[in-house]
Order: structure tokens, then sequence, then C-alpha cells
């Protein structure tokens, strides 16, 4: 009796909880599901043979147990995955694989013990006991690694790692009766009935009890309660053949709180408004991620929520729309949900008519269920399930005609990226377990405001999540909403693995409380007590202090280890109403995309958290420490591969290309000056101010003046739209979504424009214009140059003087071919490539993608920007400030005579 | 010379406007346009002008009521007139032809019977307080005397004007500060009788009681949200005020739309409008009523007469047993905006409850759509030879609530009726059906997806007709052919 005290003691515990309630009235509207004996392991009823009830075999009577067993993830909690001996090696080499059994994580801590562990800190039975309220049964609690039953197997004695658990009374190993305490059974009720008792279940698998976990289950059924020291069956729960009647278990899908009990916080009732206790660890992805899964009413919980009355959105608007979870995470075989010909590569069907019946599906449904793609979580079950994308119910596009850029935006960017703008409940942010509080716990903090202490009271705000490229999945690479989760513990030994919990606990702790060498080392002001900010290893000589105190409880060789582990938010989806649709949000200075995420407070140790390798998203950013040493994820979107217009205007040219203009302008207000002065000068010598025309030339053809203008106006509007989408705060009086599609379609006016002026000059000869003169150019050149810098000033003539056969001067001639040929082209190519991201990304993606098409194209805006204002000077250079200018409007200009050299005053 | 510059600088003008337009062309084009509101009712709000202060031109002295009406119509002339054409002055609407009724029926509050202080008729001196007249005491009225009209009762601005019995002010009412304050109806005005149908605050409506005077916006957004009052949607032109109520009118003029004001399809999402062919906006915009004062659901006058303790919200000598709810959750029926009515003589269903006034409306009709309702039970006196309800004489003289003497009351009652009582009577269940369309919640309050179609929703499927939940069977155009998917493709 002594060796096996738990299942004693649980029967104990389980009278003094009140478990056994009076049956609560359940629905009792008729079922297809057919009346059904329960039987025990060996096939017998349970009311002949008064044991516990065995699902595999009691559903096994005409559903395959077995075959749902061997598929079903929340059986087998990645059990065949464990079996697989070549796995790649983790980075962490106390931890097995990615699933439930053989993975690890900070918040659990724990782990199950292999035998190169050497000592064993959670064994088989242990992990049952410590895991088993989120494993459904089956799968490693049922069968040995050998594939034996495990309600059979021998202990080879207090070290094996099957069949041996750690007593807490007499601190010691030893050794597990498999035989007394039955295995966990893949436990069918706890997700297809109405009303299982989780609690029961739990209890029973906490004692030991495991061959009776499924049985009380079924403890608010009525079919059977505690006797006076044992389970009794009761007769009256059952028909003259010895079925159950369906008013006490009633089949059924499972419902939606059935996948919450393990999953997450899901809350269904309208009326109750939801209460959350911070961020404790009631609800998995709640804890992990602040996911609620609710049809309510954001504005009607009950959580003390920032600005709560104004958030009438659901919780999720999936559950708000009636959907249940089993409607998108079905089972991968289920004939309704069954999507055809997607791998068949039979491309000329659609449709397959040859589906399962649904009398061989429900024989054997597989249970292995359609998974949120990419966003699943590391593991979760292994390959063979179907993926479940947002776009397998949804078409996106016809609901974003609004967005410009759709292709582009869904290519990077994951449908929750925006439709999960927020999490209103608190998440997880920090484990410290480098430390224990008095209560032995890891010192926790919460991101959201949420509090560790599970006050209800506290101000709640929820967090915007970070957004990161996904790593898996059909939508590997797009940005995904996850929450990131730093954690430092101490590790030990080669290869290394977590300081097991109980050395933890010895490490600080004697029977009194804190150890006095850990209070002497961390309680600062020597009250006795450790608070806040005494207990945290933020200093070299605390951190030594815990060392010591680890080598003496026998750690070897202990270091700190420090991870940060992002978890995927797929749920919590909200309508377009709610969701990111403000275009600056992401394009502009401060982006949603690179907005910093807090990391942690402290650095315990000093150790820099670092992704952990597997983790279900890119690491693109960096880790920094603000001033007051917090530590920071700032998100980088050039790691990303990713160039947001209005977001990542390179710093470096937008200077270089301001500074270009400033010069100009410098140069144009010092050359304007001398000019303005020297012609003062010669006014007051001749008492006149300009010539009298002596003749007149009509210069510009009608077509001229039109494509000039047409053009001139396109490109300042160009220019305008250009900062509006490449520096949006430098004008914020220009929508964004509006500028991008003005400068579309005015750059294509320009193309336009430039072609058809092409073909003009081309056709008419006029191209000679431009042609410079062969021969003479450099020294007809250098004459102009010299002209503009020194014959201007004293009223010389131009030396070529304009005239219709010959409008531009040398100078001239070279720019204008520089910029039709040179710039125009640039700008053009670029500017469609860049127009073509939503078109032909694979093109783009040849020329380097945006990064680099965007920083072309804004060089060559600056340049274009500096010509302009250079070519607005210049032609105020005329015989007049305004001569060349209204010749440009008018067509007409006052010229010399034809050829004359002559000076401006004749 | 001088024509030339003026021709230029057309010509420069003209060939501005032409790069211009070449440059804004392909922008007006190609550039989405800003997609109009779905839903604009705020260009539907009537637009008043401030209201000439009449304190000069009424110095008065008004000895009587008829003597403002004087006054007023002195300037106001086609104001008697077509005040007398209306429901509030007569009491009864139009000849009206009902299906399984040869002759057409005219109806109104003059002569119907309702289960709540059951009828008009002999009862005139009670009733008629809230009478848009002076001195309707008994048969002998006239309809045709213009000063008989009280203009002040909906148009005193000054809070101080109470009516008395028989409609006339009551006598502490100073009438030349009550006729200088005239304006348009406030919500005062109208709530001075509406709110308090069946003879005291909310009882008899359900979606109307004083808590409309200054609602806070969950009571009622349009007046606690946008400050609207009840003229803004009951437009009112020639003194004929829009709206309606199945109570106590059978055909469908002059009914009052939400879709007067609101678009058909307001909302962003699809899914929702797609309701609106089949559900009333009342049914998710209306989630409760009486918010704030209970309601009346239930009256017992066969409970009357016991010395009991009175409580006005339970038991009353007078009137018998109540029953009262707050926050009620309406019912649901198929509404086509008529209902069949309940006329004086018609012969009652023994074995059940007589509806009085049930709404019509079916699924296959698609003018009708699923309304919520307040329904109100009632048992009530009724000749038990005869088989039909009796209005027995309550108020005044002699009547029930002096004497608590159900025979000499049916009997006074039927000498002004004009249906015969044979001496023995008894109490025959009634159910009254009032349609819910005020105390319009904020959408941030209005009913969810799981309000109706979770398990054991608001809406009961199979007896509005239903195979089962639409969200899985389709709405009601028959069940949608469950073909391959590329018919829904094609579609």
């Amino acid at each position: 009796m002594k060796r096996f005290f738990p299942l004693a003691l649980f029967f104990v515990l389980f009278a003094v909880s009140g478990a056994r309630r009076e049956a609560e009235a359940i629905d009792t509207a008729p079922t297809m599901h057919p009346l059904f004996p329960l039987l025990d392991e060996t096939g017998t009823n349970v009311l002949a043979s008064g044991g516990p009830v065995s699902a595999m075999r009691t559903c096994g009577a005409c559903h395959d147990t077995e075959f749902i067993e061997k598929e079903s993830a929340h059986a087998g909690a990645g059990w065949d995955a464990s079996r697989e001996k070549n796995r790649e090696p983790n980075e962490r080499p106390w931890e097995e694989d990615e699933e439930m059994l053989g993975g690890w994580n900070a918040i659990t801590y724990r782990t199950i013990s292999r035998p190169k562990d050497g000592a064993i800190d959670l064994s088989l039975p242990d992990w049952i006991r410590f895991f088993g309220r989120r494993h459904a049964g089956g799968g490693p609690a049922y069968r040995a690694a050998d594939g034996s039953l495990l309600s059979e197997k021998k202990s080879a004695g207090p070290d094996d790692p099957e069949a041996s658990w750690f007593d807490p009374e007499t601190r010691r190993r030893e050794p597990w009766d498999w035989e007394r305490s039955g295995a966990v059974e893949m436990n069918c009720f706890l997700c297809h009935i109405p009303d299982p008792d989780n609690d029961a279940r739990i209890s029973a698998l906490e004692s030991g009890a495991f061959r009776w976990a499924a049985t009380f289950t079924l403890a608010r059924t009525g079919v059977g309660g505690r006797g006076e020291d044992v389970w009794r069956w009761n007769r009256d729960a059952f028909d003259k053949e010895g079925r159950v009647r369906s008013d006490r278990i009633r089949v059924q899908d499972p419902p939606n709180e059935a996948c919450g009990r393990c999953h997450g916080l899901v809350h269904g009732d309208p009326d109750m408004p939801i209460l959350l206790k911070g961020c404790v660890p009631d609800y998995w992805t709640t804890l992990t991620t602040g996911q609620i899964l609710s049809p309510q009413r954001i504005s009607e919980s009950g959580i003390n929520l920032k600005d709560k009355t104004d958030l009438f959105r659901s919780w999720d608007v999936h559950a708000e729309r009636m959907l249940s979870c089993v409607d998108c995470h079905h089972s991968s075989n289920n004939p309704v949900h069954g999507r055809v010909f997607e791998s068949a590569g039979l491309e000329h069907l659609r449709f397959e008519p040859r589906k399962m019946s649904m009398g061989e599906y429900l024989k054997r449904p597989s249970h292995r269920l359609a998974r949120a793609g990419g966003a699943s979580a590391r593991g979760a079950g292994g390959s063979g399930r179907p993926e479940q994308e947002c776009e397998s119910c949804h078409l996106a596009e016809k609901t974003h005609k609004w967005l410009p850029y759709w292709k582009r935006h869904t290519a990077v960017l994951s449908c929750n990226a925006c439709h999960t703008p927020r999490l209103y409940a608190p998440a997880r942010q920090t484990i410290d377990w480098t430390v224990l509080t008095p209560e032995r716990k890891p010192r926790v903090a919460c991101r959201g405001g949420g509090s560790p202490e599970s006050d209800p009271l506290a101000l709640v705000e929820g967090y915007e999540p970070v957004l990161l490229p996904r790593t898996e999945g059909k939508g590997a690479g797009t940005l995904h909403p996850h929450n990131l989760i730093s954690s430092w513990f101490w590790v030990e030994g080669e290869p290394e693995r977590p300081v097991a919990e109980a050395r933890l606990a010895e490490t600080f702790f004697d029977g009194n409380g804190y150890r006095e060498e850990i209070l002497f080392a961390l309680d600062a002001n020597r009250d006795g007590f450790l608070d806040e900010g005494e207990l945290v290893l933020d200093t070299p000589e605390k951190t030594d202090a815990v060392r010591e105190r680890l080598l003496k409880a026998g750690a070897v060789d202990p270091r700190i280890a420090a991870e940060i582990r992002p978890y995927p938010i797929p749920h919590n989806v909200t309508t377009g109403e709610w969701a990111t649709r403000d275009c600056r949000a992401c394009h502009g200075r401060d982006s949603r995309l690179s907005r910093a995420f807090p990391l942690a407070g402290k650095t315990p140790g000093g150790a820099l958290p670092a992704f952990t390798a597997g983790a279900s998203a890119v690491p693109a950013g960096e880790i920094v420490r603000d001033a007051e040493g917090r530590l920071l994820f700032v998100p980088s979107t050039r790691a990303m591969g990713l160039h947001v217009l209005g977001h990542d205007a390179s710093q470096t040219a937008n200077r270089i290309g301001m500074f270009a203009i400033g010069v100009v302008l410098l140069a144009i207000a010092a050359h304007g000056g001398f000019r303005l002065r020297a012609a003062r000068r010669r006014w007051a010598r001749r008492g006149e101010r300009f010539a009298t025309p002596a003749d007149r030339a009509y210069m510009y053809s009608a077509y001229e003046r039109l494509w000039h203008w047409l053009q001139a106006l396109a490109i300042l509007a160009l220019l305008a739209t250009g900062i509006a989408v490449h520096l949006p705060g430098r004008a914020p009086f220009l929508d964004f979504a509006l500028s991008v599609r003005a400068h579309n379609i005015l750059g294509f006016l320009v193309v336009i424009n430039a072609a058809l002026a092409a073909f003009y000059h081309l056709a008419g000869g006029e191209i000679r214009q431009y042609i410079p003169e062969r021969g003479n150019f450099f020294s007809q050149a250098i004459e102009q140059a010299r002209y503009y810098l020194r014959g201007v000033f004293r009223g010389e003539p131009h030396p070529f003087a304009k005239r219709p056969g010959r409008k531009l001067n040398p100078l001239q001639q070279i720019t204008y071919l520089a910029i039709l040929n040179l710039l125009l082209p640039l700008q053009t190519i670029t500017g469609v490539l860049i127009w073509g991201a939503d078109r032909w990304p694979s093109v783009d993606a040849a020329f380097g993608g945006l990064p680099s098409l965007a920083a072309v194209h804004a060089a060559g805006a600056w340049l274009f920007a500096a010509f302009l204002a250079m070519h607005v000077y210049l032609a105020t250079t005329g015989p007049t400030p305004s001569a060349h200018i209204r010749a440009m409007i008018v067509g007409w200009e006052d010229a010399p005579k034809n050829g004359d050299h002559k000076e401006e005053s004749h | 010379m001088t024509t030339r510059p003026t021709r230029g600088r057309i010509r420069i003008l003209l060939g501005a406007g032409l790069v211009v337009g070449i440059l804004v062309l392909p922008l007006v084009l190609f550039l989405p346009r800003p997609e109009p509101p779905k839903d604009d009712p705020h260009r539907s709000l009537p637009k008043r002008l401030p209201h000439t202060d009449h304190r000069a031109l009424l110095p008065g002295p008004y000895p009587d009521g008829p003597s403002v009406t004087r006054a007023c119509l002195k300037c106001h002339e086609e104001a008697g007139r077509e005040v007398m054409r209306t429901a509030h002055w007569r009491w009864e609407g139009e000849p009206v032809r009902l299906p399984g009724r040869a002759d057409p029926v005219r109806i109104g509050k003059k002569t119907a019977i309702n289960n709540f202080c059951i009828g008009v008729q002999s009862n005139w001196s009670g009733c008629t307080s809230c009478h848009a007249g002076y001195g309707w005491e008994d048969e002998t009225f006239d309809f045709t005397n213009v000063e008989n009209i009280d203009c002040l009762v909906c148009h005193d601005r000054s809070g101080a004007y109470v009516k008395g019995e028989s409609g006339h002010p009551a006598p502490e009412v100073d009438l030349v500060e009550v006729a200088g304050s005239v304006g348009s109806p406030t919500r005062e005005n109208c709530g001075g009788c509406h709110f308090r149908g069946g003879g005291g605050d909310a009882v008899k409506h359900g979606d109307l009681d004083k808590s409309l005077r200054n609602p806070r916006e969950r009571i009622d957004v349009h007046m606690g949200r946008h400050e609207m009052v009840c003229a803004d949607c009951h437009k009112t032109k020639n003194h004929v005020i829009a709206g309606r109520s199945i109570s106590v009118s059978v055909d469908n003029a002059n009914r009052l739309l939400c879709t007067d004001c609101h678009a058909l399809e307001p909302h962003r999402d699809e899914r929702m409008n797609a309701h609106t062919s089949a559900i009333a906006c009342q049914t998710c915009h209306i989630p409760l009523v009486a918010i704030r004062e209970a309601t009346k659901v239930h009256w017992d006058w066969s409970a009357a007469g016991l010395d009991l303790e009175d409580d006005p919200h339970s038991y009353l000598k007078e009137k018998g047993r109540f029953v009262y709810e707050q926050l009620l959750t309406p019912e649901y029926f198929w509404f086509d905006g008529t209902a069949d009515r309940y006329l004086m003589g018609d012969r009652i269903d023994t074995a059940g409850a007589t509806p009085l006034n049930a709404p019509r409306g079916r699924p296959e009709d698609p003018h009708s759509a699923i309304w919520p309702f307040k329904v109100h039970t009632g048992r009530q006196i009724y000749d038990r030879e005869h088989l039909y309800l009796l209005v027995p004489k309550t108020a005044g003289e002699e009547g029930y609530w002096e004497s608590f003497d159900w025979d000499q009351a049916a009997r006074l009652g039927s000498e002004k009726t004009g249906l015969s009582y044979s001496g023995r009577y008894g109490f025959a269940q009634t159910e009254m059906y009032w349609p819910l369309t005020h105390m319009v919640a904020p959408k941030e309050k209005s009913l969810q997806c799981a309000d109706c179609h979770a398990p054991g929703g608001r809406l009961d499927w199979a007896a509005l007709g239903y195979p089962g939940d639409p969200i899985r069977w389709g709405g009601r155009k028959g069940l949608r052919a469950a073909g391959p998917p590329w018919e829904e493709e094609r579609r």
C-alpha cells in the first residue's frame, strides 16, 4: 500500500472535492448516435464487471479506435516521432523533438527524461501525472516505446524511465506498478460528450489512477459515481439491455469548449461576461498569446480593459459567425470537407464524385485534424495534416478592391497581419527560471497590462503583436502576428539540459524558506524579504551567488541560457472595419512593421536571448537594450527583404538628393543674384531696362508647347505624389493610397507623352535640334559655359542665339540627351517595374526586387527635381527673364535679328 | 492692336485648359471613386425653422380651451379642417375591406376592444383625456365643431399644460402662458399620451415610456445619440402624422418604415445585408424593450374587486391582477404590416386565447418579415351566452370602479355599445400583439449571430416555418440546392 498511495488518496480527494454531483439536466433532443453499452478493458459490460470503462473497447465496438488512436495527434503527442531515431538533432540537446512528448518549453519547464539523461527527472508515469491534463490519453500513455502495452509492463526498478515515479513523500524514486494503475487509454469522452468532468479526470491522472481517468470523465453524466470507497455504476442510467440511456451520454461532434479545455479560453455563453485572471496558465493559447475564442463583444466582457466600451467588435469573428473549431480543424478524411485533386495533378477534373461514404468515414475518422497552415505552433502533430488557410474559405480578392497592390500585399502579409491587429487579453512576456519566487515558481511578466498575480482588477490594455515572417506551410515568408516569450533558465552538464526543478528548489530553499546564502546575496535592503526588484539576477554578484548554490546542490557547470520563442496568432480575427486598413500604419516612418516589441525588463545574468531554432517565425530584426536596460526586439523590414513604400526610403540617398537640390538652389541664388546686380548696374548706366525687340520669331509650334507643358505639369505632379509615397510624413496633406494610384497614372501619362513627342521629333526632323554639332561640340560647350559664368553678367549676347532652326545651345543639347536617353528611360523602367510588383513579381525579383528598384527610382526622382530647378532658372536667361517662358506659352519669341550676334541694346 | 492681346489671352487660357484637361482626364478615369456612404439617414431629417414666438400674438385672456382654439384659427385658418380629418381627432379610420368580412369596416380607438381598459364606449370621461379635443364626455360629442379641437396638447412647449376629465384643460392651467409657448411638438407632447397608453406609464407598448423623454443612447439611439424627436420620423404634413399601429388600424396606409430614412441594405457586411429580405430591422436592432420601466405583459380582470393589498405592479382592486416585465425579450412572428382585428360582436375562441389583433404574415409572402412583438395576454369580461367580448362601464358614475359590480358594468356598457347583454358573463383569455419599433439600440448593442443561430436562440425556427436553422438549411426562398461546388462558382 505504501508503495502505491496515490490511488487510495485519489478516492479520498475525490470525495472531498464533491465531484459526485447530481447529473445535470442535459439537452434530451434525439441523437443519431445509437445506444451503446459501456465496456471495460476486457470487453465486458461495466455493469457486470464494475470496472472502469474503456473507451477503446466501448467506442471500438463500431469505430476503429486502434486506427483513430494511431492517427490522432491528440493521442500520439508526437509519440511516433519520438521513436524516430534519425531526426535532425535539435539545438537544444535536452529536447528530443518539437512534439508534446519530446518537446520542452519554458512555460511548463519540464520534459520527459531520456535514457541518455543519466538521471531521471520526469519518468513516463511522472509525465502523465504532470502533462496528462492536456493529453487525451492513448499514445505514450498507452503503449511503451517498444510498442507493448504499458498496462502489462513490469517495472525494472526505481530507475526505469517508463516504470518508476518520484514519490514526494519519501522524496525518492520508486518503481511504478503499471498493472495496478493501468494505462491511460485514449479518452473519446473528453471531446465527444457535452459535459465531461475534466477536473475529475485530471485528479484521477494526478493521483495515478490512470485506468480510471476515462470513467471519471463521466462523473457528471450520472452513469455512476463514488460509492463507499470505489466507483459504482448507476444502473438507472442504463436500459434493460445494459446500454447507456441517451439522455445520460449524448455523443456529439466536439464543441468549442472541448477544444478550449486544453487549448485556450473558449467562451460561448453570450450572457456571461468573460472574466480572466491575469496571464496565468489556465488556458494555453490565452497564456501564450492572449487569444480568447468567443463570439462576445469585447465591450461586453468582464475584463477590466482600457477603452472597453468602444470595442464593440467580437473577440473572434469566426466564433461570432457561428463557426465551431472543428469546422476548420476538421478530420482530414471527413467527406463533408473533402478537398479533392489538390495534389493529384488531374487538371482535367474539378470534382471527385467517388467520395468516402459517411459510413466508411464514421468507421475510421482519421482524427488528423486540419491545422492552421504555417501558423501552427512547432510540432503540433507532425506532417500529414491538411493545412487550413484563410483562402480555403475566403475569396479575399473580392472584398479588397480598395487596397492598391493587392497581390503584393498578400504575397508578403498573412491575412492575420491586418485582421488580427491587436490582442485584448494579457499574454506572457517573460519567464525567468534563474530565480524562484517564494511560491517556488519562476519570475514571470505579462505584456498587455495583465498581472501575473491573477488580480482581476488590474487594468488590461492588450498589445499589438509583432509581425514576423512565418517559416512553415504555404504561407511561409509572409508576415504573421506573433507573441514573443523570452525565457531565462539555468542549464547544466554536457550535453546541457535545464537544471531540474527539484534541484532549483533545493538551491533556493531549505525547510524554512529561502536559504541564508540566497537571502544574503539578493536581499539588498536586508529586510528579510525578496521583493520584486531584488529577486532578479541583474548583477554578476547575484548571479555568482546563485551559481555557487547550484554547484553545492550538485549541478555540473551551471550557466544561464536564454531564448525567445515566437507564438503565432491565428485566431482573434476581426472584420475589415476593425482590421488595420490605414495605409500609414505601415507606410510611414513609425511603421507598424518595425515597431519595437518589448521583450523583458531585465536581462538575468546578462544572457541575451536568441530565437529558438525551428521556431515558427524568422527572427528578422535585432535585439536592443534601451536606455533603461529593457530588452526590445526591433523588427527590420530590410531583414525581411522588404521595401515598404513610405517607410524604407533610404535616408542616405534622400540626404544626398536633398543636398544636391540644395546646392543647385544655392547656385541659382548666387548666379541669379549676381545677374540681378549686374543688370541693375547696366540699367543705371543706360537708363533703360530691356531692348525693344528687333524681330519676332515663331519659336515653338502649338504641339511643342502642348507637349512641353503637359510634361512639365505631369512631372511636377509626379514629384508631389512621389514625395507623398516616398516620405509620407513630408506630405501629410496627400492621401497615401490616392498618391500611389495617381503617381502610376501620371507616370504612364509622361511615358505616353514622351513617346508621342519622340515620334513628332523623329517624323518632323526636329530631332536634329537635339543632336550636338559634330566636331565643334566641345569648344562650343566650353564657350556656352563661359557665357554662363561671365558673359551673362555683362549682358553679352548668347553665344548661340536661339532661333527656330536651332533652339538649343550645346549644353542644353547634352543635358536633354542625357535626360531623354538616360534619366527618363531609367525612371520609366524602374517605375513600371515597381508598378509591376503586383503583376510580375518574378521579373521584379530578377532586378533585385523593390529594395533596389525603389532606391534607383528615388535617386532618379531627386535628379529630375534638380534638373527641373536648373531648367526653370536657365529659362530666365533669355533677352528678358520672361522671354523664353513667354515664348513657350505663346510660341513667338522676341529675338535678335536673324543670326545677328548683337548686343542686347542693339 | 487692342484685340490681339485679348485673343492671345483666350488662346493661352484655352491651351492651359487643354493641358490641365489632358492631365486630369486619366486621373478622373482611372482613380477609383470613393464609394458613397451606404446609408445616409441624416439626409432625411426634417429641417425646422425656428418657431415664431407667440407670446405677443396670443395675449389672452382665455377663459377656456375653445377660446384658445379660436385664437389659433384666426391665423392658422386651415388647421382646424386639417385636424378634423386626422385619427387623432376622429379616433377611427377610413372603411377598409378585411379578408373574411363582407362589408368594409371602420376601426379605430372609438370602437375597438383591447385587453387593457377594454373599450372607450361608456368610459369617455376617463379615456378622452387623451383625445385632442375638449369635452368628449358621451356619444353626443360634436366632431364637427372646430372649437373643440385641442391645439395645446400637441403644441404646448411650456410643459405646464395638463388635460383633465373629458379632455378639458385642468382648472389650474394658465392658458395665456401655455398659448404663448406654442411650437412644434416635442417628445413630451407625444409622450403625454403615448407613453401612458393603457392607463399609466409604460403599461401598453413596452417600447414607449417616459424614459424616452430624455433617453440615454442605450435606450434609444435616435433620441439619445442623435437628439431626435418623435416628429423627425413621424413626419407630419397638414397635421397628418405618419405612422400607424395594428392595435387600432388594420390597413397599411401611412405606415412608417426604417427604410424611409435608412438604406435597405445599410450594412458593410453582405452577410448582414442578406438578412434584410426576411428580417425586419427592428428584429436585430431592438434586442430588448422596457429597458428602464417595466411593461405590463398580463392583465387578469377577473381577479378585480378583492380587498387585497394594492400594488400598481401586481394587484389593484379596481383592475385585477397584473404581471409586469422589465428588460422584456420580444417574441417573433412573420408580419406583413397588417393584422386581423377582433371587432365588436365577433365570436371568441372559448377553447384558447382569442387574439384581438393577430399579425398577418407568412414565410411564403415576400412582403412579410420576422418582427419583434410584445405579446400582452389578458382575461377580460365576455358574454357567456352570446360568446363575445363586452365593454364594461368602468369609469364614471356607477361604473365598475365605483360599484365593483361586473353585471351592472356590463349592462351599462352594453347600453352604449348596442351589443345585447344576456346577463351571464365570464372572463375570456385574449392576446394582443404590439409590434416593437421604438427603443432602437445603438448598433454596438444589436443582436449578434449567436442570439438567433446558436442552439436555444431567440427564434423558434420550426414555429416560423423553417425546416431548420437557415444558417444551415438556407433561407425561406426554398432550400438551396446542395449542388457541386461549380454551381456556386457559376452564380
